[in-house]
């Protein structure tokens, strides 16, 4: 049992290779020919590091948008200081005073990543062969659906997170005689006067989507003037709310085989600030921390080739954290 | 707009304290659930709303997925 590199797989694909380890500037691959996916995927830092960010890393990026940190880091927690304002005028400064002095204390917050991944077993009985050589290509795409999997359960740990840390001011009636919208633009509010400024997110479950264009689409509702909000895109209902996205979370979770698929988030809708900034006493509510794994980007892929079968283990390490829970609002819709 | 306000009476302790251990399992500190958990207590106190049904969002780790 060993780990396969690069230089293995490519050769499967006839590639050429002028050195085990990569040098920037250096030629590694030359072999124009052979230049299809199955060998441009395999990039020197890994499997997955070639690999166009698929839908299920854009969908969470959208929701949590990842800062890079060492897998022990430390963050600043933060508090009502960041909005302190001298309403009194004690900043303005007397003839042969000093300027008032200031100072900004917070509290400094040790935490680790999380080691995250999963182990596939591929029997190469399953592969296509051709003249008995296994089509090249293949660690690819398993690498990706193990990645795409580790992306969802992120994103739903993630939403488990801002739920966990929100508060809420209880059920809201969307029917045909309420207003979804207004009820949105109030939650949106009130995290801004907790939090200190707008939102940057408005998440919506599917299930609260549909609820919310159904009251607008109601009969009483022809010809009436928030019609159109049923059919609002989620850039417009961010302008008309004001904050900086609205994201409609759409996905589906399936915690076993042959059960039933469940909404990830389903009949609720949040709006918090969450912000990409690399600075570790941003104000935001909630931050997705990750630390590089071997290869030096996000993800990482293993392979342990048998005779028969080959172990594929894909992982990363990340954390959710919340260095500011004020301000984190959910509705109910009901 | 049309608001539910309720006059459901405030849950009880127990209700609380099961808020606390949610929060802590789905994945906050307990500082931090303890002050979350104070914050929805004092928002349910001031406007006596009732909540909604909570949706299951949480991954099943005994499904191993």
């Amino acid at each position: 049992m060993k780990d396969t590199h690069l230089n293995l797989f490519l050769a499967l694909t006839g590639a050429t290779i002028m050195s085990e380890t990569p040098v920037l500037g250096h030629i590694t691959v030359s072999n124009a020919t052979q230049n299809y996916a199955g060998s441009l995927a395999q990039d020197v830092q890994g499997y997955l590091a070639g690999l166009p960010a698929g839908d299920e890393q854009k969908a969470l990026d959208a929701l949590f948008p990842g800062i890079q940190t060492n897998d022990f880091f430390q963050f600043a927690k933060a508090d009502d200081e960041a909005f302190l304002t001298e309403a009194d005028g004690s900043d303005i400064r007397l003839q042969g005073a000093s300027f008032k002095r200031v100072q900004y204390k917070g509290t400094t917050v040790t935490a680790a990543t999380q080691q995250k991944g999963l182990t596939m077993r591929v029997d190469h009985k399953t592969l296509p062969k051709i003249g008995g050589v296994i089509v090249p290509g293949w660690e690819n795409r398993f690498a990706a659906a193990l990645k795409n999997r580790l992306l969802r359960v992120d994103r739903a740990r993630g939403i488990l997170v801002l739920d966990a840390a929100s508060t809420t001011g209880g059920s809201k009636t969307w029917d045909g005689t309420t207003n979804p919208d207004g009820d949105l633009r109030a939650m949106v509010q009130l995290t801004r006067v907790a939090n200190g400024q707008m939102p940057t997110h408005c998440i919506l479950g599917n299930a609260a989507q549909q609820k919310r264009c159904d009251s607008y689409e109601a009969p009483a509702r022809v010809n009436h003037s928030m019609q159109n909000h049923a059919s609002y895109s989620m850039e417009e209902l961010a302008a008309y709310l004001n904050v900086g996205k609205v994201v409609l979370e759409a996905g589906i979770k399936q915690t076993l085989k042959g059960a039933t698929k469940t909404d990830v988030m389903g009949l609720l809708a949040y709006s918090y600030t969450s912000n990409d900034s690399p600075l570790m006493d941003d104000p935001s509510n909630i931050r997705r921390a990750w630390s590089p794994v071997k290869g030096g980007g996000e993800y990482a892929v293993a392979i342990q080739e048998m005779s028969v079968y080959t172990d594929i283990t894909v992982w990363h390490e990340s954390l959710f954290f919340t260095p500011y829970t004020a301000g984190i609002r959910k509705i109910v819709p009901a | 707009m049309a608001k539910t306000k309720k006059t459901t009476p405030a849950p009880p302790d127990s209700y609380y304290e099961d808020l606390l251990k949610y929060k802590v399992s789905a994945g906050l500190s307990l500082e931090e659930a303890t002050e979350v958990t104070a914050r929805q207590r004092a928002e349910d106190m001031a406007n006596g709303f009732s909540l909604g049904d909570e949706t299951d969002i949480e991954p099943d780790p005994a499904a191993g997925q």
